[in-house]
């Protein structure tokens, strides 16, 4: 694959993030291509989280740029930067959990239906947004990721998986062109996490897929592209088979 | 699903509001002055409701607004010889500046910082009134009867403090806030307000900008207090600083925790309730604040989500 060639979706330069006298991110310069799974990889305290966070904007950085297809979005909130397509997922579940999934999802595609909107009426945009489109939509979101009938449950009483299935769907919702999930297949089952890579898989044919993960099959099995990160830099980049050929990586992370 | 909530709760409503209605031809005078009142401070409970039961902001300072509405409608016809709704109109706009002003330094702040901040501005406004007591009268207040115009209904004239045209004046406005509140708590603004409540960062994260919708919440329920505070201003004709005190920013988080907090109707329930029994234990003896406290504290244990949202929680899951 020679994709080098290609425009980078999303790029970092120099980007650091400082906590008093620990640096989480170093210096880093990231580059993602679009059309690929790329994951990000190494061991806890790495910073791979960290670096995320400042490229959704949960996080300020101490110092660095982020571009995002050309633009610069590093002065951009979290809110303008999800409008722009940067969707990010949590690694503990955070669904509403007094909501119902209907309204969790709702929530999430009533923002980009409203944005899809030309021109303005007289009450505004929200306006122009009809029930009927949104419920239209939670379906279709919720039978994306397997989960068709739960609407009306309460997201709180969804066992520990489906929650996480139901966080895709509410990512999925806002119209990513980027989606990051942090460490998804994190506290699932083995057949969840079967079905959870089929997913991803699925997903990543019309999205860009920034994947953090531990769980070095899943990575092996879906990922175009990985980072390895180490102490806040990054240590090493390639497809999945040069990274497991890489000694510095073995020697850091891979163990043996 | 929805739909079907949004029509029951219509007609839940609608109902409640009927009742009211037919209420004024039974009720003897003292119950009738007093259930217009409940109507007017309900009014102000459900704005207040707005912001604490729905988008999970607490304020300690809403009487300021209650206030400014009723001192800017008041001020208004005393000084400016405005007409009845001409005051209304002022009051309106009047808190709709103060609160969008608010607005714009308070949100800065969250959690105890805000509870602070609203405190402050409150004492703040409540102190100024009494400073400038040359022309807002002071302590004392001002009453309006003099200066208020009448209201000519088919060439028939009527005071305003008429307890017929307060009773239906305040039935009015409560049907309007109630009215309202449904409506957006159904919109899909309604439910990015919830969403603040439940979870405000991951509501970031969604893509909205959660400051701009706790400042239209904010503003809508400053606005809507002083729209209540003039009304009261132009039915009871008496404009005092006792409503920019602090206690008058505290009942009304009294009323929608008895009543439930995030349920448009729960309000006028608190509102109403509290307001009896303080008239029946104030009749008993003067402590009666031992006893509201009492009755709150039995309150919190048992239906820490107040009448109507325990009601919801069992039966009525439709309620909004």
């Amino acid at each position: 694959m020679d994709e080098m060639a290609a425009v980078e979706l999303l790029s970092t330069h120099g980007l650091t993030r400082q906590y008093g006298g620990l640096i989480a991110v170093n210096e880093v310069d990231f580059k993602l291509y679009p059309d690929r799974i790329h994951a990000i990889i190494g061991p806890n305290g790495a910073g791979k989280t960290t670096l995320v966070s400042l490229i959704c904007g949960r996080t300020a950085p101490s110092s660095g740029r982020i571009s995002f297809k050309g633009n610069d979005i590093t002065g951009l909130s979290s809110a303008k930067r999800v409008q722009a397509g940067i969707v990010y997922t949590f690694q503990v579940t955070s669904v509403f959990s007094n909501l119902s999934c209907y309204e969790n999802v709702a929530l999430s595609v009533q923002r980009n239906l409203r944005a899809q909107q030309k021109g303005t009426s007289l009450l505004g945009k929200w306006s122009m947004v009809s029930e009927a489109d949104i419920e239209q939509a939670v379906s279709k979101y919720l039978l994306e990721v397997g989960l068709e009938g739960v609407e009306a449950q309460i997201a709180g009483t969804l066992p520990y998986g489906h929650q996480k299935l139901l966080e895709v769907a509410m990512s999925l919702a806002a119209g990513p062109k980027l989606l990051i999930l942090d460490e998804p297949t994190q506290g699932l089952a083995e057949a969840e996490i079967e079905n959870l890579t089929q997913l991803i898989q699925e997903i990543s044919k019309s999205v860009n897929v920034l994947l953090i993960e531990h769980n070095m099959e899943v990575v092996f099995n879906l990922a175009d592209h990985v980072t390895v990160m180490d102490n806040g830099s990054i240590l090493a980049e390639g497809t999945p088979t040069e990274i497991e050929n890489n000694h510095a990586v073995q020697a850091s992370y891979l163990g043996n | 699903m929805r739909k079907k909530s949004l029509i029951y709760s219509l007609l839940f409503q609608g109902g409640i509001l009927l009742l009211l209605f037919i209420l004024q031809f039974i009720l003897p005078t003292y119950h009738h002055s007093s259930v217009s009142k409940i109507m007017v401070l309900a009014s102000y409970a459900v704005a207040y409701n707005f912001l604490l039961g729905y988008t999970g902001l607490m304020s300690l300072g809403h009487a300021m607004f209650f206030a400014a509405g009723m001192y800017a409608a008041g001020l208004g016809i005393y000084y400016l010889e405005l007409s009845a709704l001409g005051a209304l109109l002022f009051g309106a706009a009047f808190t709709l500046v103060i609160s969008l002003l608010f607005g714009l330094f308070a949100l800065r702040t969250s959690g105890v910082s805000f509870l602070i901040v609203t405190l402050m501005f409150g004492q703040t406004f409540y102190l100024s009134i009494l400073y400038f007591n040359e022309f807002t009268f002071g302590q004392d207040g001002f009453s309006l009867a003099k200066h208020l115009g009448k209201l000519v209904i088919f060439n028939k004239e009527y005071l305003y403090s008429n307890p017929d045209v307060r009773y239906n004046f305040a039935l009015i406005l409560l049907t309007a806030y109630l009215l309202i509140s449904t409506l957006i708590m159904f919109s899909p603004v309604g439910r990015i307000l919830i969403a603040i409540r439940e979870n405000e960062s991951r509501t970031q994260l969604l893509g909205y900008n959660v400051y701009y919708y706790k400042l239209f919440a904010l503003v809508l329920s400053g606005t809507f207090s002083g729209i209540a505070g003039a009304m009261h201003a132009l039915l009871f004709t008496y404009v005092g600083t006792t409503f920019a005190e602090i206690h008058h920013s505290i009942s009304p988080i009294l009323w929608t925790l008895l009543g439930g907090a995030g349920t448009v109707i729960g309000p006028l329930f608190g509102t109403g309730i509290m307001y009896y029994l303080v008239d029946i234990i104030s009749g008993i003896t003067s402590n009666y604040q031992l006893v509201v406290g009492a009755v709150l504290i039995l309150m919190i244990i048992w239906f820490p989500m107040g009448i109507m949202g325990t009601l919801r929680q069992k039966w009525m899951k439709w309620l909004p």
